[in-house]
């Protein structure tokens, strides 16, 4: 029998029943939210406890030299870290670890417990202690051993090499505590030669160890670079600045050896040097890591602007090599302007004579006849205030101020004087990079070039092969005319000849160049040092290299102190390039300086006062340009002072013979046509 | 019902004349005494097969081999899907050792490198020959005719 239903039990039922549905609707509600509104959320969250990424270093790009001789190469190597959180005894993991890596079990033991300490709450229990790079493969194998019992991990690392030392180091460049580039091409290229770092995947417990790992993404490694430098010439290089320097009493200095056919830099060097391999560099050498003088650093350059002066004279054709030119007897004076000097009182010359003997006079009359205009012009034209674009970090564009002043307040610009001073290297500053790319437009025949380092560029492919990538090289571009920079270098080789650069000839090798010395004035004072200088080429007819030598703060002068670095280091860069000598093969030994030469006044110091000699001498015309000085009679006296009457009156004299001056040609009185010399015979007397 | 020394002698008896003969009390003297409150019981039932008769039947034994053929002929099927896979999985393990061996070949070619670059640096050399070592003046350095290069050699004093 069937019991009725009552009214109110149907409605508890119905009641419960509701509530029932509303709790799983709830419960499917909060369902949706968490897997399908929150899920990635979530997802996020979960992975991050359980799964890891680290990144795998890329093997980072190797730096060749011009024979593919490595400079900076990668090593693959193995490194123990350890997460000291989950270190449960510190000592008993010092005492067993530490002598495995061959380290000290105490001082381990308090580096764990300071970071356990101090780290905890920065790392959250993630951070890693490196215990040691680079491990051996014997204590790799003793470490293998002991991860199984202890949180240790081995990790794959990397070491870079510089097998060849300091060799090429403001080249090549070093790398920080963090393996990125600091100075060199590692700086400058660091990231096409870091690659392009991989991921590695760990998938963790709840006590963060690790039980699964794989590469999700293998790194790539790095471009690869090919240097035009050469090492045994950049060693060579750098042996011969050192000693130029300690023999100049200089503080630094520095040496460019180019190809001026197509701008390839075979060496570049900087005293002092350091070693990329010293990764504790003492104060002054991590002073000189950062101080990349031949590039960073420009200087005043003193008569070797001259080269490009009397370049413009010639290229304008305003002037020939025999434009005779009055050097106002070695003082140029106007009113309301300073004076300009000349070391050596020198009269009537040809425009080459100017270049040769080096007068401020002569250049600055030369531009002032050109005008600032066209002196701004030329030395656009041969790169000067113009950065090179060579791969090395920090390059400075030099001093060239702007020839009109942009506003009342710009004291950046030319003053109506500064081309006079310009057209002998004041008032203006230039690296020893940018001097070697004005050299070479000398001795490329007018055209320019782009100075660069790297002369290959290879990337590895999937298949493990080297694949090319081409480079952005500017092409040489003409900038003068052919027939000027000929004639320019037949002057230049003259200088070498018969000029300040004697020193700098090269022994089987014809050679031109231009010394350069600039007086340094601090502390409104002359400091009686000098940036000395001497720009070069060999050979002359077809030059194969362009060297600069640059001696800072030494006492002595361009010709003295930087031009036989020059001869030395042009000899062993053309020996290494296997250039043909053009000259008879005899060893020209060194002369040894004079004391006329060691004791010469600084070539452009234009304010300094220069004693007055006793007998000036006078022009014979006011316009000065046709009339030379007067030959003095150099009988009876001795050579030495033959030697300093004739370099005072910058006079070319040809000697012969020993003793005192016996005989003479021309004759005393007689007025000595321009680019002349003197023959004086010297005979013992009896 | 039986104790636990019964049991082991069901056990041990082996055979059904042992078996009768330990239930007779016949058999050989090794049986366990009885412990005190260590008896399990034990409930044995005979079947008697004797009355069964074995029919064969052709239909189940078609049945049978289809099946087994089947099973075979599935079980080669699986094996040749799989087969590839593992085979691509043996290839892939053998690839990443190849790899891995590649890369090792790699970073000694790297070392060997190296060292012979730092072998060969020329301020190594310097030091290593010492006093004989100096470049040659520039009457000591001859060149080859053009047509054969231009080599440098020394020549000899």
């Amino acid at each position: 029998m069937e019991r009725p239903v009552n009214a109110q039990a149907v409605r508890r039922v119905l009641i419960v029943g509701r509530l029932a549905l509303l709790w799983a609707l709830c419960i499917a509600g909060r369902l949706v939210y968490l897997q399908v509104y929150k899920h990635e959320d979530f997802q996020k969250t979960a992975k991050s406890q359980h799964q890891h990424q680290f990144p795998l270093p890329a093997d980072r790009g190797e730096i060749l030299d011009r024979t593919e001789t490595p400079l900076a190469i990668s090593i693959r190597t193995e490194s123990a870290v350890v997460n000291p959180q989950r270190i449960k005894d510190v000592e008993f993991f010092a005492r067993v670890v530490a002598p495995a890596l061959g380290l000290n079990p105490e001082e381990l033991k308090a580096k764990l417990k300071e970071y356990q300490e101090r780290g905890a709450a920065k790392a959250r229990g993630r951070g890693y202690l490196s215990l040691k790079r680079h491990l051996t493969p014997e204590e790799r194998d003793r470490l293998r051993y002991l991860t199984a019992t202890f949180p240790l991990e081995i990790i794959r690392d990397s070491r870079r090499e510089y097998p060849a030392g300091s060799v090429g180091a403001h080249i090549v460049g070093s790398l920080d505590s963090e393996g990125n580039g600091n100075s060199g091409l590692e700086q400058k290229l660091n990231e096409t030669l870091k690659g392009k770092p991989g991921k590695m995947l760990v998938l963790t417990g709840a006590q963060m160890d690790h039980y699964i790992r794989w590469v999700s993404e293998d790194s790539t490694q790095g471009e690869n670079f090919t240097l035009a430098m050469h090492r045994v010439i950049q060693n060579d290089v750098e042996q011969f600045l050192a000693e130029g320097v300690k023999e100049a009493g200089a503080e630094s200095g520095s040496v460019v050896v180019l190809d001026p056919r197509n701008g390839e830099v075979l060496a570049l060097a900087n005293y002092p040097n350091f070693d990329p391999r010293n990764e504790r560099p003492t104060p002054e050498e991590a002073k000189a890591r950062r101080s990349n003088t031949a590039v960073q650093i420009p200087s005043e350059p003193g008569s070797v602007m001259k080269m490009i002066t009397v370049t413009m004279g010639l290229d304008s054709g305003e002037f020939t090599e025999t434009t005779p030119i009055f050097c106002e007897n070695g003082a140029f004076a106007r009113p309301g302007r300073r004076a300009i000097h000349d070391v050596h009182r020198m009269g009537a010359m040809d425009t080459a004579g100017v270049l040769i003997k080096s007068s401020n006079i002569g250049v600055a009359k030369i531009s002032i006849r050109m005008g600032p205009k066209v002196l701004y012009e030329y030395l656009k034209k041969f790169g000067i205030g113009d950065k090179t674009g060579i791969e090395l970090p920090a390059e400075s564009r030099g001093m060239l101020r702007h020839l009109e002043c942009r506003g009342p307040k710009d004291n950046y610009c030319w003053s109506p004087t500064s081309h006079e001073y310009i057209a002998f290297g004041h008032e203006v500053g230039a690296t020893s990079v940018q001097l070697a790319r004005a050299v070479a437009v000398i001795a490329n025949g007018g055209m320019i070039v782009q100075p660069h380092l790297i002369i290959k560029k290879t990337r590895p492919r999937t298949d493990g092969k080297l694949e090319e990538v081409a480079l952005d090289i500017r092409k040489p571009e003409r900038v003068l005319r052919a027939e000027t920079a000929f004639r320019i270098r037949r002057i230049m080789q003259q200088v070498v000849q018969e000029g300040t650069g004697r020193r700098a000839a090269v022994p089987g090798y014809s050679s031109g160049g231009k010394t350069g010395s600039a007086e340094i004035f601090e502390n409104g004072a002359w400091q009686n040092k000098h940036n000395s200088s001497f720009i070069g080429f060999a050979p002359v007819t077809d030059p194969r290299i362009v060297v600069v030598v640059t001696l800072n703060r030494t006492p002595k002068q361009g010709g003295i102190a930087s031009a036989p670095v020059f001869s030395k280091v042009a000899a062993t860069a053309l020996r290494v390039l296997q250039v043909p000598k053009d000259e008879p093969e005899k060893d020209i030994a060194p002369p040894q300086p004079k004391i006329l030469e060691v004791n010469e006044l600084p070539e452009n110091r234009i304010a300094k006062a220069i004693p007055e000699p006793k007998e000036k001498p006078q022009p014979e015309m006011s316009a000065g340009l046709l009339i030379g000085p007067t030959v003095p009679d150099f009988r009876g006296k001795a050579m030495l002072a033959v030697l300093r009457e004739s370099a005072a009156l910058g006079l070319q004299v040809q000697t012969k013979g020993r003793g005192v001056a016996k005989a003479q040609a021309p004759a005393a009185g007689t007025v000595l046509p321009a680019g002349a010399s003197i023959q004086v015979e010297f005979a013992t007397p009896q | 019902m039986t104790s636990l020394a019964a049991l082991f002698d069901w056990l041990a008896a082996g055979s059904p004349e042992g078996r009768t003969a330990s239930r007779n009390g016949n058999g050989t003297d090794f049986r366990l005494r009885t412990l005190p409150k260590e008896d399990i019981h034990v409930f044995v039932k005979s079947i008697d097969n004797s009355t069964v008769i074995r029919l064969v039947d052709n239909k189940d034994w078609l049945r049978s081999a289809g099946m087994a053929g089947g099973v075979m002929l599935a079980s080669v099927m699986l094996i040749a899907l799989l087969m590839p896979g593992g085979f691509s999985l043996l290839a892939s393990r053998q690839m990443g050792q190849l790899n891995a061996e590649r890369e090792q070949l790699i970073n000694e070619l790297r070392q060997v490198r190296s060292r012979e670059a730092e072998l060969l640096n020329p301020k190594q050399l310097e030091v290593w020959a010492g006093p004989n070592f100096h470049n040659p003046t520039a009457a000591a350095v001859i060149y080859a005719a053009p047509a054969q290069g231009a080599v440098a050699s020394l020549r000899k004093p």
